[in-house]
Formats: C-alpha cells, structure tokens, sequence
C-alpha cells in the first residue's frame, strides 16, 4: 500500500489525531472519562495523551504551572521553559539526555481536559514546526454525529453511537473490537452486542470459505440463512441464526438472534468479520457498521 | 568477531539488548543444519549433541537419532529464507511487512517471536555488530 500522507489520522473515542506513519499505539484506555493513548516509535516512547472528562472547564494555566513545578522539582537537572502552542498551555524540557515537550488544554466539545507529552528527539530540533503540528491537530470531534468513528490500528470504522466499546484485543495482524449496547430502562430486550474483527495476513485465515470461518469464530450459533452481498468493492457473506441456549431461556423468549458479515478485502490482505447478538424486539444489523477499508495508509480522511 | 576467553573472578561483558539493538543484528543459518525442501514447505534437520554415554556401546544397542526434523510451514519457511547473513532483523521485519501489507510492528511482534523460536532450537545464530560493553 503506497502512503499518501506520512501521518496517520487516528480516531479514538471521540478524539482525533494525527501521527507519523512509523508511530504505533503501545497503550490504550477504553474508557472516555479517564485514559490514555501512548505511541512509540521503531526504538523508544514518543508521544503520550491523556484525557480526563471533567464537569467544568478547569484552570489549565494554574494545572501546567504546578506540573511545571513538580518536574523541577523531581529532576532538578532539567532546564524548563514556556514554550507556545497555539490553544494550549506548553513548556519545554530539555537535558543532556532527553528534550520533552507538556502540553494541556480543555477540549469543550468532549469536556475532556488533554495532556500531551511528546518526545523530541535531539536530532530532530529543527523539526519543532512538526512537534507543533501533532499537537495541534490533537481535537475532539462532534459528539452529535449519527456515528461514532474508530480509526485506529489499521481499522477504520463507523458504529452506531448507542454503542459504547467495551474490550480491545490487539494482536499483530489480529484486532478484535467488542461494543456493547446498554439495555434502555424500561426494555430489558434492548440489549446488543457487537465483535468487530480485522484478520490481517489473510490466507492464514481465510481459504475462500467464508460459512466455515464465521462457523469457527462463533461455535456456539447455529446459522441457519446466509446470502451473499456486496459491500463497497468487495463480496461479503452474510449469515444469521439463533444462538444456541437453554429451553428455558427459549421459553421465555430470551433466546438472541446472531448475524455476522464477513467481507475479505484482496488489496489490504484482510479479513474482516462482523458479529452481532441481540434480541428480536432491537436487532442491531451488521449492515450498522461501516468500514472503510483499501485505504491507502496515511490517507488523513478516508471517509469524507 | 574475535572473542576472548574469560578467567574465573571476570566480570561477564553485558551486552545491550534494547529494541534498537535488537533490529541490528543479524540473523544467519546455523552452519550444521541439513535442509530438506518439499511442495508444502521445508524440513530443517538439526545435529543433536550426543553425550559421551550415547557415543559408548549403548549406541549399539539403542539406536538414538543423530538429528532432528523441524518442519516449517509457508511463512515459517520465508523468514527462515530471509536469513541468509546478508540482512538484518529491521530489513527482515521491512520486507515481511510490505510482503503481507502489514505495518512493521505487527510483522516486528511475529517476526522477532519466530526468530526466537528458530535460535532456541539452534537453527539460526544472531550475529552482532561491534561489540558493545555497558
């Protein structure tokens, strides 16, 4: 895949950045009141950002001034000093061994207050322009989209907003999103879930038979209906049948009903697969999710 | 490379493993193993080292094997192949990357667990640059 761009847009629960094409995601929280997203390099830790939801807009000025303070503190062998970027409140570090940058803003449309730090490695001081550029572009995004956007290890997808993420699995050339839907009160039935799965490396998984890999990925459903269709460029398979329970769950109705699409895109060399389980009274389609997949890497907005 | 035998009461020269220093390294076959190719892939035969009680008249006796067969699959035979001496782990990870369209740290993350698996079954040797002492 040729890049367009060296940066990398990355979406992730309701923050957009954009990162160098070599940066890799080493850590990542799930929760969009606390957590934090750290990147690393072919060789060492660059880039860390943290956001915390907060009820009003704190005194970012007075947070950053006694960070500042501590740091001093800490490594008295550090020259500190206010450095400018535009919307936030930054200062610069800098010793024989490393040079850093701390940055913190409040970001109003997600009420999150954000910190950044980001390494600047000393062979690259004349690239602070660049530094500045990451952090710039470091924003919340609408909170009234119908959708909510994921664009982040090598996935770009689309969910429905009523879905919350609830478990990551990252593994090389395997991840694994799991979303859930919280049953409404009052609907007892509304209840959802949804596995979203991107197989990279595709002939370790996927040899043309799409029923038997969704079969072996979700034992405990019996398909009973599969149809072809196409998504996009690519042919998908696409199943539904009743997950297997108890004849007590049965008779009261408590039985969930599965679809899973699977769709094997040549270009990227992946698999994916889409699983949901709910109930009949508030199905939630695979047709619900959106990927945007044969994207070339870098490409900053690959779903405008 | 020149090594140095060390004396008793030697302090044992570290040597730095970080992920930079890990990538260049070079990866090449171990000069004993046999290979045996086939349509589905590869069969790497590795001396086994036969203590003095297996080289007496045991031998006679109980007829151990002299080596052993790891067969390696497609993929396992293409980072096997890669390791001719001439590339470092970084170029490997490049190439298997751009090969199976997937970033390096994933290709990183299954190549260097793959390169482990060969050096512990004595396949491979990693050759280091100068050496370095902390």
């Amino acid at each position: 895949m040729k890049s367009v761009s060296p940066y990398d847009a990355i979406e992730w629960l309701g923050l957009r950045l954009e990162v160098p094409q070599d940066w890799q995601i080493v850590r990542h929280g799930i929760s969009s009141l606390n957590g934090c997203l750290t990147f690393t390099d072919r060789y060492s830790e660059r880039m860390n950002l943290s956001w915390r939801k907060l009820d009003r807009e704190p005194d970012v000025e007075r947070i950053v001034a006694e960070q500042l303070q501590r740091d001093q503190t800490k490594s008295p062998d550090l020259t500190l000093a206010r450095t400018t970027i535009p919307g936030w409140q930054a200062y610069r570090a800098e010793s024989a061994e490393s040079e850093w940058v701390r940055a913190a803003r409040y970001e109003p449309l997600t009420s999150q207050l954000l910190e950044v730090w980001l390494s600047v490695r000393s062979n690259q001081k004349k690239s602070q322009l660049a530094n500045e550029r990451l952090v710039c572009a470091i924003a919340g995004t609408d909170p009234n989209r119908d959708t909510s956007r994921l664009q982040a290890f090598d996935t770009c997808l689309e969910y429905p907003r009523d879905l919350v993420l609830s478990t990551t699995k990252i593994e090389p050339a395997n991840v694994t999103f799991e979303f859930e839907r919280a049953a409404v009160k009052g609907q007892p039935f509304s209840r959802a879930r949804a596995v979203v799965r991107r197989m990279g490396m595709a002939s370790c998984w996927y040899r043309g038979n799409a029923v038997a890999l969704i079969a072996r990925e979700a034992k405990q459903v019996v398909y009973q209906t599969q149809s072809e269709h196409w998504l996009g460029a690519h042919r998908a398979m696409r199943v539904e049948g009743d997950t297997t329970k108890g004849p007590i769950q049965r008779w009261f109705g408590r039985s969930t009903r599965s679809r899973a699409t699977l769709m094997h895109c040549e270009v990227e060399n992946a698999v994916y697969l889409i699983t949901t389980e709910s109930y009949d009274q508030a199905p939630l389609l695979p047709e619900r999710f959106k990927f945007v997949c044969c994207k070339p890497i870098g490409e900053t907005d690959p779903l405008s | 490379m020149k090594g140095q035998a060390l004396k008793r009461g030697d302090q044992v020269p570290q040597l730095k493993t970080d992920s930079a220093r890990l990538l260049e390294l070079v990866p090449m076959h171990n000069a004993a193993i046999r290979i045996e190719t086939s349509p589905d892939g590869l069969v790497v035969w590795v001396p086994i080292a036969q203590p003095f009680w297996m080289r007496s008249l045991l031998r006679f006796v109980l007829p151990f094997r002299k080596e052993k067969g790891i067969a390696l699959d497609v993929i396992g035979r293409e980072v096997f192949e890669a390791c001719d001496g001439n590339r470092n782990v970084e170029a490997i990870i490049e190439e298997f990357a751009k090969r199976h369209k997937i970033r390096f740290f994933d290709a990183k993350q299954s190549v260097t667990t793959f390169l482990r698996w060969l050096l512990e079954r004595k396949i491979i040797v990693l050759v280091l640059g100068p050496m370095e002492q902390v």
